[in-house]
């Protein structure tokens, strides 16, 4: 009866679940590492309601990361042993940042007076460090981890990159889940990081296709090229509008307040859908398809099962996690 | 590891059996508990000490040894990692350690004050864990 899931579709379905995963955990840790960095220019009572904000639900945006990297170890193995190996450095600094980050969320507020301060600084450091190394990552990941001197630059580009688009999509979030001067300061921070963040997308836009004569050709050959030209024409189009929307922000009526954050995801979602087709069928660019990494039919199999269950349970309890916390972010408490 | 989880047991039935008998806990054994702050942690290494060595040279027993699965990052970028990773950990069990007496001293504060907490619990006498600790 389950005929139809075989060493050809099995496959598939992990590859995009394992892309689900990846972009829901771009954009939703994105988004709190984005608060963490900003958290830089903000006093202490700022600091306090951004962390407010990101509270309920940071945690459980980071199980994106276990998933995403957990499918591609029990679907796509070789291709995890190959992809980890060329990132260990850029993997284990990204650790560093998150466990920095996670004691620093509690030792905040709880440690002794005057270390408090430290551990903000902790806290910032390790949102910087993470989203750094994760636009380091697919910086290299773009390039086919190449060897040479330009691949790390343009890694390095991308880490920055990467690191302003989670600042932006951070700010929207602040604009929605804040009121009063701390949400006029998130208005301005959107209006930075949105150039930064669009100058970055043009960077990999025009990267990906001169890196790869493969990504070349999938893009600008005809007739492909009058199907996807939706994708870049409606990215820039989102850009322009958001720009506009944002400048008469904030306004006297909240009820529009989370237009920019819906904005910055659906910016993300269309980058996101620009790069799987420039990779698809690869898992390791260049070098590895899905079908050729995949598990054993079987095993897959087995996993998809499991993945039914653990899936809808993950999005329903998502989905209740921000219907609780929905509207304004209140007092940061701990007892 | 046994060991220490059989003390933690006894330890633990001796305390909740004075606390059954007698409402409080005494000072000699609130100073036991006190110096049993990081066994369930020892135990728990110790544990992984055990299985992680007892099964070597295999990483899956029979199929697959630790020397075939090992990857070929180079041994000094390990190095380098590790001692990172040593590194944080040694900085973050101080800050852990002394976030929980500075949490555990606030608390006792709470109990020494009449309107604290625990002062609101039933009217069985207190007794803070060593009194030199109130002046902190």
């Amino acid at each position: 009866m389950f005929s139809f899931l075989d060493g050809h579709t099995l496959p598939l379905i992990f590859a995009a679940l394992m892309g689900i995963s990846i972009l829901a955990y771009v954009i939703l840790d994105g988004y709190d590492l984005g608060v963490g960095m900003l958290m830089a220019s903000g006093n202490r009572s700022e600091r306090d309601k951004m962390v407010a904000t990101i509270g309920p639900f940071w945690d459980a945006n980071e199980t994106w990361l276990v998933l995403g990297i957990g499918l591609l170890l029990v679907a796509f193995p070789t291709a995890h042993g190959l992809v980890l190996q060329a990132l260990y450095l850029p993997v284990a600094l990204m650790l560093l940042g998150l466990t920095l980050r996670g004691v620093a969320f509690e030792f905040r507020v709880k440690a002794q007076e005057q270390y408090q301060r430290w551990w903000d600084w902790a806290f910032i450091g390790g949102s910087t460090l993470s989203a750094l190394t994760q636009g380091y990552m697919l910086g290299l990941y773009i390039m086919g981890f190449q060897e040479g001197w330009a691949t790390h630059a343009f890694a390095l580009g991308a880490a920055f990159g990467l690191a302003a688009a989670y600042c932006f999509v951070g700010a929207t979030w602040l604009i929605a889940k804040t009121d009063g001067p701390l949400q006029r300061r998130a208005v301005s921070w959107t209006r930075l990081t949105l150039v930064a963040t669009a100058a970055g997308m043009v960077a990999v836009s025009l990267a990906t296709p001169l890196v790869s004569p493969r990504i070349f050709e999938r893009w600008f050959a005809f007739p492909n090229i009058i199907g996807l030209m939706p994708i870049p024409l409606m990215t820039a189009a989102l850009f322009m509008a958001l720009w506009v929307f944002i400048k008469r922000m904030p306004r006297i009526d909240h009820s529009l307040d989370f237009v920019p954050f819906i904005g910055a995801v659906s910016l993300f979602v269309l980058g996101f859908l620009g790069l799987a087709y420039s990779f698809y069928p690869y898992v390791v660019p260049e070098k590895l398809t899905i079908w050729q990494s995949a598990s054993a039919p079987e095993s897959l199999f087995i996993i998809l099962m499991g993945a039914l269950v653990v899936l809808p349970v993950i999005a329903a309890y998502t989905v209740f996690s921000y219907y609780v916390f929905r509207g304004k972010a209140t007092e940061l408490r701990y007892d | 590891m046994v060991g220490l989880g059989m003390l933690m047991l006894l330890v633990s039935w001796c305390a909740g059996w004075r606390l059954w008998r007698k409402g409080d806990i005494s000072t000699p054994l609130a100073w036991v508990l006190v110096a049993m702050t990081f066994t369930g942690w020892v135990a728990t290494l110790a544990g992984w000490y055990v299985t992680e060595i007892g099964r070597q040279p295999w990483l899956v027993t029979g199929v697959l040894t630790t020397a075939q699965a090992a990857s070929k990052v180079p041994g000094g970028l390990i190095a380098t990692t590790l001692a990172m990773y040593l590194a944080i950990y040694a900085v973050l069990i101080a800050a852990y350690i002394s976030v929980l007496f500075h949490l555990a001293g606030k608390g006792l504060k709470s109990v020494a004050s009449p309107t604290g907490a625990g002062a609101a619990k039933g009217s069985a006498p207190v007794h803070p864990v060593g009194a030199t600790a109130k002046d902190t």
